[in-house]
């Protein structure tokens, strides 16, 4: 699994591209490394952008709920960019497709947090 | 057609992956159509994750998967010699977890996408999970 990290601190978000297949083997170090970008920031959402993610199950599952558990709670949460549709019957079939909104690119994500965030650029 | 395979795999995270693609592989003998593999190994992922976090603790320990085919039907058994269920009621229950940051769906996922399933289990002498799918589109035929 290859993991591609972006801080967005003018959207207070960090974007993280994925690859691979994301289950138990690799979802200590997934948990780890979002862990680890949200600690240098005071960023409050993540984008997850599932593009190139061709399998998860609930282990992935688990450890994308407990980030959003987290990120809610600063009043942020999670953006799910692009996923492939056996990606999305996994989150749709665990219920969190209606937590977690879905785009289908990073800008448009982007622009969704400006909207909830009312941030404005030049 | 009849065809069997069988698999034997330390309790490893790293095996998960191969146990998705050996039996995706030997699925693929039927008509299931991509979907109905990706959904297959979702529920293989479950159970060696299952035998690999809760029968073995991540300790050490064998993880068996025996596939068979039979018409036109798959079955998949995967088999540990962990600690054993005490109570499978329980762990039926959507959301039963042991685990933090473990969402307790992984049988939820083995029920919805395999036709059927069933726990054979003995509390420290193991676990054996059965697991039965034929492709959609046979069944719409025969219907």
């Amino acid at each position: 699994m290859k993991i591609n990290i972006e801080n967005k601190d003018s959207h207070q978000s960090v974007i993280l591209r994925l690859e691979g297949e994301l289950d138990m083997n690799n979802a200590s170090k997934f948990k780890s490394k979002i862990i680890k970008a949200f600690k240098k920031t005071n960023n409050k959402f993540l984008i997850l952008n599932l593009k190139k993610v061709n399998f998860i199950d609930s282990t992935g599952l688990g450890v994308i709920l407990g980030r959003y558990k987290v990120l809610s709670k600063k009043g942020g949460g999670i953006l799910l960019v692009a996923m492939k549709n056996q990606v999305r019957k996994i989150f749709s079939l665990a219920g969190m497709l209606n937590i977690m909104e879905e785009f289908s690119s990073e800008k448009k994500a982007l622009n969704e947090i400006n909207k909830k965030e009312e941030i404005y650029h030049d | 057609m009849t065809n069997k395979a069988f698999l034997t795999l330390q309790s490893k995270s790293e095996n998960i992956g191969l146990a998705r693609i050996a039996v995706a592989t030997f699925s693929s003998n039927l008509d299931f159509t991509l979907s109905e593999i990706e959904e297959i190994k979702v529920a293989v992922s479950e159970a060696v994750t299952n035998c690999i976090i809760h029968a073995y603790e991540e300790k050490k320990g064998e993880i068996e998967i025996a596939m068979k085919i039979n018409e036109d039907e798959l079955s998949i058994e995967i088999i540990d010699y962990g600690k054993g269920i005490a109570d499978i009621e329980a762990v039926l229950q959507p959301s039963f977890s042991t685990k933090e940051e473990h969402m307790g769906l992984g049988l939820a996922f083995i029920d919805s996408f395999m036709d059927d399933f069933k726990i054979d289990s003995k509390v420290n002498k193991g676990t054996t999970i059965i697991m039965k799918k034929c492709p959609e589109a046979l069944k719409k035929v025969k219907n």
